[in-house]
């Protein structure tokens, strides 16, 4: 047929086939090596490859034999820079790890978090991506990874995976001089590891997060890691102190970490810390008891003050531009990550009322103003209970938040506005919004749907110039919501527009009028997503 | 202006092709053959590209001429769904030729279209099963029935669940 018969995908150059398998995730990688001699070959074979091993996909299945296998098959003894993540492989044993350690060092990068890591897979190809929808407790269970606590009702059947304390010490000590990234989120570390870690010098990512070290021995740690780029200290228990420690790190970019105690920590300590840390980028309070998260906003994370600023957004605009003589500090970065989430604590059983919420915390509109002047380039915007804010500010703040990708507000119920600003128009690059408590004045805007009455609130005459094109959220793949304003018409559109909506989670029970709208599926799971395929 | 300067391309059968020195200058081989060589209206033989895959190739330079060099160096995974539609309309032939285009793009070393067309191979491969993809390629299983089931054996951690 071609007139280059004899070109076949085997006979192709071996740099070719590299430079195809750079494009391949694991599992298909795995899946093309058993096509044929010559591809097994070359892909066993090339150790770019195989340096840096995620395995916490598979960690569910992943025996010790199997992990022996891969390594001894694929890791070549000279094999530099060494990366191995087996986050979530409760099979895993101790044992296995110190037997690891003998015939591998020099490791660059372990990653032994109790529960897999689920925030490296987004961003992959298809396959990790179902994976991600599959298994990611956001969707199997009640909530966010990381976050809301399960009421234990539910006893878990398997116990939690721990690695022993000796095990990881003797894997730190083989490898101290090279370790660059680290991560033992929820392993009961003691204090021998504390020091074990120390050690490792040239660290720039470390995940402690719920790893039960008391701040003496945080303290140890961050003392001697002061390369850190990336810190993980949620569900610990701080104090001023170590804060101050953190505060050194000036090459911090992400500080995720839990503020329980407010009789140990105050608002204004954290301030303090953040205006040290100026090339963060990405922030996230968890777990939140201090009082006034509205000093750690303004004061902390500004470079512009805007206290004498009105509430509209044109003006905040212009402030923002020509702003020159306010200037609380320099040469900060901005943040794109925000995440201001207090406890919860979720009880699965009651299908009704199924979360039960803890505290509240205290944050204004004059910190989503402070936010909208200063960090207009937010990514991901997370809010969960925020006691004083109204819709009037969070629409100020969404008019400006135009590279906005993933938008959470979860509110008490009770009489707040709907808001308006979350449409197509003004965050058009919205992949996941969670919406709590909170009412969109017009759904109907999502999918472009115009009415004249809209269009008279939206005060925006440019909509109607554009009103002959459908604007919608081009890249929504998932939408959690309890607004019952959203109806069957509109679940309709979201799947004949927003082609790649994945995970759809609604109050109102959504009557299936059209099972086969572009040739997608769709089905209710359990957990009550409705699965779309 | 040397920019508007055009150059001479010979394919393997003979055939002449004119192009802009701009467009040329995508292929990174050419480049450098042209800063060598510089002014001269002596045509270049591509004795390994055949004609109608040249004229692929030039068509794809012609459309992206004016995108910026992209650094070769740059560590960021490769995600292979971000093609666009003219890329992926440009991608839409027989196997034989997008391996054709792929020989060429590295031979060529025209990085963009060689990415390209390596994810197209990539997503053709993606998500198959080993004898899937022996089929979607033609490609024949060349293992003893014991050497398949011991690759077999090594990779049983990463089936599909």
């Amino acid at each position: 047929m071609s007139e280059s018969e004899g070109l076949r995908l085997d006979t192709l150059p071996t740099e070719v086939i590299v430079a195809i398998c750079q494009c391949l995730s694991l599992f298909s990688k795995c899946q093309l090596c058993q096509v044929c001699l010559r591809f097994q070959l070359i892909i066993y074979n090339n150790n770019e490859f195989w340096q840096h091993l995620d395995l916490s996909q598979f960690g569910e299945t992943l025996t010790n034999q199997h992990l022996f296998t891969i390594l001894r098959t694929r890791w070549k003894s000279k094999l530099q820079n060494r990366w191995l993540d087996i986050s979530g492989c409760r099979l895993i044993s101790s044992s296995a790890l110190e037997k690891l350690a003998e015939t591998h060092c020099d490791f660059q990068g372990i990653h032994l978090n109790v529960e897999p890591r689920f925030d490296t897979w987004e961003a992959a190809d298809e396959w990790i991506k179902s994976q991600f929808y599959k298994k990611c407790p956001t969707f199997t269970k009640m909530g966010r990874p990381g976050l809301y606590r399960l009421w234990p009702t539910t006893r878990s059947s398997s116990p939690q995976w721990q690695i022993s304390n000796k095990s990881i010490q003797i894997v730190l000590q083989g490898s101290f001089q090279t370790l660059k990234y680290l991560s033992f989120g929820k392993q009961n570390l003691n204090r021998e590891t504390a020091i074990a870690i120390a050690s490792c010098k040239n660290l720039t990512q470390l995940d402690l997060n719920g790893t039960n070290l008391d701040n003496a021995s945080l303290q140890d740690i961050l003392s001697h890691t002061n390369q850190l780029v990336s810190l993980k200290l949620l569900d610990l228990e701080l104090s001023n102190m170590t804060l101050i420690m953190i505060s050194l790190l000036k090459n911090l970019c992400q500080l995720h970490f839990s503020v329980i105690n407010k009789g140990i920590i105050s608002a204004k300590a954290i301030a303090e810390m953040l205006k040290c840390l100026r090339k963060l980028d990405d922030l996230r309070m968890n777990q939140i008891m201090i009082g006034d998260v509205d000093l750690v906003i303004t004061e902390g994370l500004a470079w512009i003050s805007c206290d004498e600023l009105v509430e509209d957004d044109t003006k905040i605009q212009h402030q923002y531009d020509s702003n020159g003589d306010k200037l609380i500090q320099q040469d900060r970065a901005f943040i794109r990550y925000l995440d201001l989430s207090p406890k919860l604590d979720i009880y699965p059983r009651c299908r009704e009322r199924s979360m039960l919420i803890e505290h509240y915390i205290t944050i204004s509109n004059s910190s989503l103003r402070s936010l909208a002047v200063n960090h207009p380039f937010m990514v991901s915007f997370r809010l969960v209970n925020p006691y004083a804010i109204s819709a009037e500010g969070v629409d100020v703040l969404l008019s400006v938040l135009n590279c906005l990708e993933i938008f959470e507000l979860r509110w008490r119920r009770s009489e707040v506005d709907p808001i308006h600003k979350l449409t197509p128009k003004f965050c058009p690059k919205l992949r996941e919004i969670t919406l709590h408590g909170v009412d969109v004045a017009d759904f109907d805007g999502w999918f472009g749907v115009q009415k004249d009455l809209e269009i008279d609130q939206c005060k925006n005459k440019t909509l109607l110039e554009e009103g002959c094109s459908r604007m919608t959220f081009q890249n929504l793949e998932i939408l959690d919501l309890d607004s019952t304003g959203f109806t069957n018409s509109h679940f309709n559109m979201l799947i004949k527009y927003c082609l790649k909506a994945r995970k759809v989670k609604l109050r109102t029970n959504i009557v299936y009028s059209q099972i086969n709208v572009n040739n997608r599926t769709i089905s209710k799971s359990d957990s009550g997503w409705i699965d779309i395929k | 202006m040397a920019e508007l300067k055009k150059v001479k391309l010979t394919s393997s059968e003979g055939t002449e092709f004119i192009v802009d020195r701009k467009v040329a200058e995508k292929s990174v081989l050419l480049k450098n053959m042209l800063e060598d060589v510089g002014e001269s209206d002596m045509a270049i033989p591509l004795p390994n590209v055949t004609g109608p895959i040249l004229n692929k190739v030039i068509d794809y330079c012609t459309h992206h001429r004016d995108d910026p060099f992209v650094n070769q160096e740059d560590d960021s995974k490769k995600v292979s769904d971000d093609i666009d539609d003219w890329d992926a309309e440009f991608c839409k032939v027989d196997q034989g030729t997008l391996f054709e285009l792929i020989l060429s793009a590295n031979y060529l070393d025209i990085k963009p279209l060689l990415d390209l067309t390596c994810k197209t191979v990539a997503n053709m491969i993606k998500g198959k099963t080993p004898d899937e993809i022996r089929k979607t390629f033609n490609i024949i299983n060349d293992f003893t029935p014991e050497e398949e089931e011991h690759v077999r054996k090594e990779n049983e951690w990463c089936e599909e669940r």
